[in-house]
């Protein structure tokens, strides 16, 4: 019997709404589908400044990998990247100094192949295909990917990510098990849904996700602080996206940004 | 407005329209040459525009309000066509590019499909339990060999569209139904049971079963998938443990363990009688014919009664030695006893020796409904024993008020041993008076335990062995006490008297010569100086040893 048997279940379904390609449309990409898009708009519906927290996150990440660099990191594991898009972390550390490493890490089919594409000619930069709520895959994969030195710090990146890492996963133990993998020195740049700013957006927004594939789980200024547990918060500390060393004069409102950012260092 | 001020105001409203990965410095840059070639080709700025992704869904207007107040309406009109050209462009390419994701990405989870089908296959085909998927019109999608060879067909292939319901017993199939049911409706997650299967050729087969779900891309349920394990050896196997567990090796019959459970069922029912038998003399064939022609006699025994119990739809098993039980329902008990004498009167030979049975008998007649089975088996054993205690070929009804008077004998008996060890029996020393002259001559040594006399104490000690080793602690103790009193008052010390074991006709023949052995010895040892030590026999019931201290 070499073909596939009929009750085997079909394992891709491009049917079902993601929560990357959700970021993307809200980011003006077109990488994403009708299903993506219609959840899009009730996400906007429920966070009418959705499309201004995208780009303020995505603007947060390019400070933060900057920032890293600053601070001598060249390399960079993007845990839960997502799908490739404006401003990549490839693109924006390689601008600064093309002899700098990206692992990428993400487990959603198409995200990955997207990476790919994208990461053909760079031998640079790769993406591996783990959960990343599993430091010891992800970190086994990153290490036999060859391009992180685990002795060597490491910038690593959760931009927009841990809103979908739900308690039951134990996000402490999912940072610490990143934190104890590299050496001091290290950065740990962090962005995620808060209810602390816009409560009612805030609720709006979890309502829309939890029938989603990605139900999401906001995070209070507290709670974070507590993942950072092993770090030092750099200046400004735990802040509402824009207020995160902002680049010029800051024209957006930190009460409507819905996320909170923070960069530590490991000590 | 000089350019370099409007490119800084243009930078501005475009980043907070969209993200644009770049710093504000090289933004301002771009927009300023874009501000230049504007004129000349908006065709190119409005590509420039979109390469640099300010492609938010204001971006458009946030541009032309910066730029309207310096360039003309036509010009602008330009650049927002080419821009939406752009975008549309843009948005292809990106469409373009996601789709070659998606191929990709389902190419790669098709081979890994293809692994793990492979994968599958193998522990499908390689599985020592029998497999079947089977869609919920109960029809095999797939079948493995394993299984086709446990329900007696040549291949998996030869199950394919057959139900594989109807290979169960007719009597399983309704319940089977039920769970795969539940099943389906995600009551239970799976069940597992135990069922017998018919083969082809008609064969019962013993299999372990389990079934689940399997559910479709959607998580809807698609399909059950059965495991069934040929467990047939084992279940014979297990079945002649139980048997083993329950019946007497030698004669078939149920052992004493499965009898009560019977009991304990017939309880409830209609009025029961239980019958206890014990074999007359069986240990004199054992001793002198040999415990081979005893099995065989037991064996004979439990034949003859297992046909009378059959008539009477009566249970009966051996639940001793030489002892059997039966329990009939709504029965006349002495038609009954004259059945079973008779049959087991009848003349029996085993190995050339014709040997005669009778049985003694203890009845329990319809006992109470509340009554426990280990109550009305000992109830049964009291009768036994007193028929034997009649004679042979006896039977006694079991007289729950004689019972209770023995009973409460026997558990103060039982208790004795423990008592004596705490040292709960005490001696107590009496005066002995001369009738007439009221003078006394000497002091008697007498058992005391809880409020039984001396002689009580004695016939229980007896009873349980215990006269022994009791009758010589009591020597030793009334002679040191003897021996006491005469280093206290010499020749005036009083005659002990000591009165040893009730003269049951047990004690009479066995007990006065070790008393007498063992009595001069401890008497010596204690000192007592005695040297007359006696043996009187008062008439009555008790045998007295006397120590006389008087010097000769």
């Amino acid at each position: 019997m070499s073909e596939r048997v009929s009750w085997v279940p079909e394992g891709l379904d491009t049917g079902k709404p993601s929560a990357a390609r959700l970021y993307d449309y809200l980011l003006g990409g077109g990488h994403n589908f009708a299903a993506d898009r219609t959840l899009a708009e009730k996400f906007l519906q429920a966070q009418p400044n959705a499309r201004t927290i995208a780009r303020l996150n995505r603007a947060f990440l390019r400070r933060a990998v900057l920032f890293m660099m600053d601070n001598g990191i060249r390399q960079f594991l993007d845990l839960g990247s997502g799908i490739p898009t404006v401003g990549n972390v490839h693109e924006i550390a390689q601008k600064a100094d093309p002899e700098t490493n990206v692992v990428y890490v993400d487990f959603e089919e198409v995200a990955v192949a997207h990476s790919q594409l994208i990461l053909e000619n760079d031998p640079r930069a790769t993406i591996i295909e783990e959960d990343m709520t599993r430091p010891a895959d992800v970190l086994k994969a990153a290490g036999e990917s060859d391009l992180i030195d685990f002795t060597r710090p490491v910038g690593v990146l959760t931009a927009g990510v841990f809103h979908f890492v739900s308690p039951e996963a134990d996000p402490r133990a999912v940072v610490a098990a990143y934190r104890d993998a590299v050496p001091e020195g290290s950065y740990l740049a962090f962005s995620q849904f808060t209810q602390d700013l816009q409560p009612e957006e805030m609720a709006g927004v979890v309502e829309v996700m939890k029938k989603s594939q990605n139900p999401m789980f906001p995070r209070t200024k507290t709670e974070i602080e507590g993942l950072f547990d092993g770090f030092e918060l750099v200046e400004p500390g735990i802040v509402p996206l824009p207020l995160w060393r902002p680049e010029g004069t800051n024209t957006d409102d930190p009460d409507k940004a819905g996320i909170y950012a923070a960069v530590g260092r490991k000590i | 407005m000089e350019l370099p001020e409007l490119a800084a105001r243009w930078m501005h409203a475009l980043t907070s329209t969209a993200y644009i990965p770049l710093s504000h410095a090289e933004i301002q840059q771009v927009l300023l040459d874009a501000l230049v070639e504007l004129p000349e080709s908006p065709e190119s700025v409005a590509t420039r525009l979109v390469s640099l992704h300010a492609t938010g869904p204001d971006s458009l207007r946030a541009t032309i309000d910066v730029l309207s107040p310096k360039f003309e309406l036509p010009l602008l009109a330009r650049l927002s066509s080419a821009y939406a050209h752009a975008m549309r462009l843009d948005a292809f390419d990106q469409q373009e590019q996601i789709k070659v994701a998606i191929v990709r990405a389902k190419q790669r989870v098709e081979r890994t499909l293809k692994v793990s089908q492979a994968r599958f296959q193998e522990v499908f085909a390689s599985s020592a339990l029998g497999i079947a998927i089977t869609g919920f019109d109960g029809k095999c999608v797939e079948a493995n060999d394993t299984l086709a060879e446990i329900v007696g067909l040549e291949s998996g292939t030869d199950l394919i569209g057959r139900q594989l319901i109807d290979f169960f017993h007719p009597e399983d199939k309704t319940a089977l139904a039920a769970s795969y049911r539940q099943v389906r409706e995600g009551q239970v997650d799976r069940f597992r049971d135990q069922r017998k299967l018919i083969r082809e050729d008609e064969e019962p087969v013993w299999v372990y079963l389990a079934a689940s779900l399997v559910r479709d891309a959607d998580g809807e349920p698609a399909h059950h998938v059965t495991m069934v394990e040929d467990i047939s050896d084992l279940h014979l196997l297990q079945r002649n443990l139980d048997h083993q567990l329950l019946h007497d090796s030698l004669t078939g019959l149920s052992n004493r363990q499965h009898f009560m459970t019977r009991v304990e069922r017939g309880l409830g029912g209609d009025p029961i009688t239980l019958y206890h038998l014990g074999l007359d003399a069986f240990s004199v064939v054992n001793n002198g014919l040999g415990h081979d022609t005893g099995d065989k006699l037991l064996k004979i025994v439990a034949n003859r009664l297992g046909k009378l119990a059959g008539e009477k739809k009566a249970v009966l098993a051996r639940i001793g030695g030489d002892e059997f039980a039966m329990m009939t329902f709504s029965d006349n008990v002495t038609s009954t006893i004259e059945e079973i004498q008779d049959a087991l009167a009848e003349p029996t030979f085993v190995d050339d020796h014709g040997i005669a049975l009778s049985a003694s008998i203890g009845v329990v007649d319809r006992p109470p409904a509340f009554a426990t089975a280990a109550e009305l088996m000992r109830c049964a054993n009291a009768a036994l024993r007193q028929a034997k205690a009649r004679g042979k070929r006896q039977w006694a009804l079991h007289d729950p008020h004689d019972d209770a008077r023995r009973r409460g004998k026997y558990a103060l008996a039982a208790s004795m041993p423990g008592a004596w060890e705490h040292g709960e029996l005490e001696i107590v020393y009496a005066p002995a008076h001369d009738l007439e002259t009221r003078e006394v001559l000497g002091a008697v040594a007498r058992l005391h335990w809880d409020d039984l006399s001396h002689n009580d104490t004695m016939a229980l000690a007896d009873s349980t062995g215990l006269s022994l080793p009791i009758g010589r602690w009591l020597l030793r103790e009334a002679c040191a006490q003897a021996a006491r009193w005469v280093a206290e008052f010499g020749d005036r010390a009083p005659a002990l008297h000591i009165a040893l074991g009730a003269c049951s006709p047990a004690t009479r023949i066995s007990s006065p010569t070790s008393s007498e052995r063992s009595t001069r010895p401890v008497c010596r040892r204690n000192g007592c100086g005695s040297r007359s030590t006696s043996r009187r026999c008062w008439p009555g019931t008790t045998t007295r040893w006397c120590c006389t201290t008087a010097a000769s």
